[in-house]
């Protein structure tokens, strides 16, 4: 009996001794903190110059533009008749972060197309960031345009991240 | 069950694909543009008749003049209950209400189914009309220019009774920057000339030629020119004869289009003791310069030999230089014994000129 009990506290003993052994057991984490910071693009319009190609003596007609409230270069052409070209210079500049190509540049109507061109700027022309493109854009009306009428046309230049640029 | 895995996998992936699409970054720059034309267009602002009553150089109310079309661009004149000897004068007035600068491009005067008398009185048509303006094709208007028009109307005598005779009077007017002047036909002039002073210096002093002489050179008659002494044995500076030309009046702006010199001569008419001309040459001046040197064929002894000459081919192809010409004949015989004959010398100078 004796010899039982002895052998079961001993059991006890070591059962508690590895018990302490585990909880003495030191740690510690590796762990990892990032922060991502996303570039921007971003693109502004600015107008410059107008001008025609009448000479002084019949200086009748104009072309005059502006950058309204939303960013959108409105340009104006008053009293314009065939052969007379148009022309209203403007700047492209990234004001973004990031290198931007140009995707595709859009004259809406497409007949306007016939009358409206844009110079400076082509599509695939990549732009860094802070960079400026002198752009122009030309209206030369050929003879189907009509008198006393007013035609409106929209040009879109889509500046994509250079690296989605297609 | 291993089915709808497939489908929760398919559609992780598609919303994945979806990410990666909206992801693609991008911006416009638009500009928005707005054309306004300009107008070229005006309108019959006003017109009048002499015949307001009493029909004008008569004593009596018959004819009459009435318009239609004022304040628009298309005025009709109707001249009624007319006679033989009515005559009547109308003026009309054209305001230029255009936007943009035009130009007087044509004016024409239609006439239909009928031929106006070609004069007044001269009764070789029903009316005669004389359309008068107060500007010509190539007139610019700017906005508020205002044309006259004045339109005299004279019935003839061939005129019939209870007949209409219409016409038209129409004026083009374009854009400024589209009208082209029409631009004249060049004309081409032809100039035959023969030299109307001459210089033979084969002789120790100098001869003139004479009208008798020049007149020899002018046709292909074998009425010729003989030098006024044998040639020597080398061509030498003393030794020669010009020809000089009468000058053209060429307008100003004209082009030569050619100069061609035609030059009949021969030798040896005479011969005597064996001699031969064994050269001879042309030579080209303009004043003391020398354009150029033809070196001849010579022909056997009494034959005519003649030579044309394109002497733009010697850079002879301006007006000044074609009046400045001089041709210098020259010959040599080693036995300085032989004369030369000279039938034609003609220059033939054609120029275009534009008016």
């Amino acid at each position: 009996m004796r010899g039982k009990m002895v052998g079961l506290v001993t059991a006890l003993l070591v059962a508690m001794l590895a018990l302490g052994l585990s909880y003495a057991l030191w740690f510690t984490t590796l762990s990892i903190s990032g922060t991502i910071n996303t570039g921007i693009v971003r693109a502004e319009i600015i107008a410059g110059e107008c001008y025609d190609d009448e000479p002084e003596e019949k200086d009748v007609s104009g072309i005059s533009c502006y950058v309204d409230e939303n960013g959108v270069l409105v340009v104006t052409v008053s009293n314009a008749y065939p052969c007379i070209e148009y022309t209203c210079e403007f700047n492209v500049t990234n004001t973004g972060t990031i290198p931007v190509k140009v995707q595709s540049i859009t004259i809406s109507p497409e007949e306007m197309a016939d009358w409206v061109t844009v110079n400076g700027i082509s599509v695939g022309d990549q732009i860094e960031p802070g960079e400026t493109v002198e752009c122009s854009l030309i209206v030369h009306l050929t003879n189907d345009a009509d008198q006393g009428e007013t035609y409106t046309f929209t040009v879109e230049i889509l500046l994509v991240q250079w690296n989605e640029y297609e | 069950m291993r089915k709808l895995t497939y489908i929760l996998s398919a559609l992780i992936a598609a919303i994945l694909l979806m990410g990666i699409v909206y992801s693609l970054w991008s911006t416009s720059v638009v500009i928005s543009g707005t054309i306004n034309t300009g107008t070229v267009e005006g309108k019959w602002i006003s017109a009048e008749s002499d015949d307001i009553g009493i029909d004008p150089e008569w004593d009596k109310d018959v004819g009459y003049v009435e318009f239609e079309g004022l304040g628009t661009s298309e005025l009709v004149v109707i001249v009624g209950n007319t006679y033989p000897c009515y005559t009547t004068t109308i003026v009309a007035i054209y305001e230029y209400t255009g936007t943009v600068p035009a130009i007087v491009n044509s004016t024409i005067v239609e006439t239909i189914g009928w031929e106006p008398a070609s004069s007044y009185g001269a009764n070789d048509g029903p009316v005669f009309l004389e359309i008068l303006y107060n500007v010509t094709v190539g007139t610019q208007l700017h906005q508020g220019d205002r044309i006259e028009v004045v339109i005299k109307v004279h019935v003839e005598q061939c005129a019939e009774q209870d007949a209409s005779y219409l016409f038209t009077v129409e004026m083009e007017l374009i854009q400024w920057n589209e009208y082209t002047p029409s631009i004249p036909p060049a004309e081409i002039t032809t100039v035959t000339l023969h030299p109307n002073r001459g210089k033979d210096a084969t002789d120790y002093w100098p001869y003139y030629l004479k009208e008798c002489d020049l007149q020899k050179l002018s046709s292909s008659d074998d009425e010729k020119y003989q030098s006024h002494w044998p040639w020597p044995d080398d061509y030498n500076e003393y030794d020669y004869i010009d020809f000089m030309f009468p000058s053209i009046e060429f307008p100003s702006g004209a082009t030569i289009e050619s100069v061609v010199l035609y030059f009949e001569w021969t030798w040896g008419v005479w011969l005597s003791s064996g001699s031969a001309i064994d050269a001879a040459r042309l030579q080209f001046y303009v004043g003391d310069t020398l354009y150029g040197t033809l070196d001849l064929n010579v022909p056997s002894a009494g034959t005519d030999s003649t030579v044309t000459v394109e002497l733009m081919d010697y850079g002879i192809d301006t007006p000044e230089e074609v009046n400045g010409l001089r041709v210098r004949f020259q010959a040599q015989d080693g036995r300085g014994a032989q004369f030369t004959y000279h039938d034609l010398v003609e220059l033939v100078v054609t120029y275009e000129y534009t008016p």
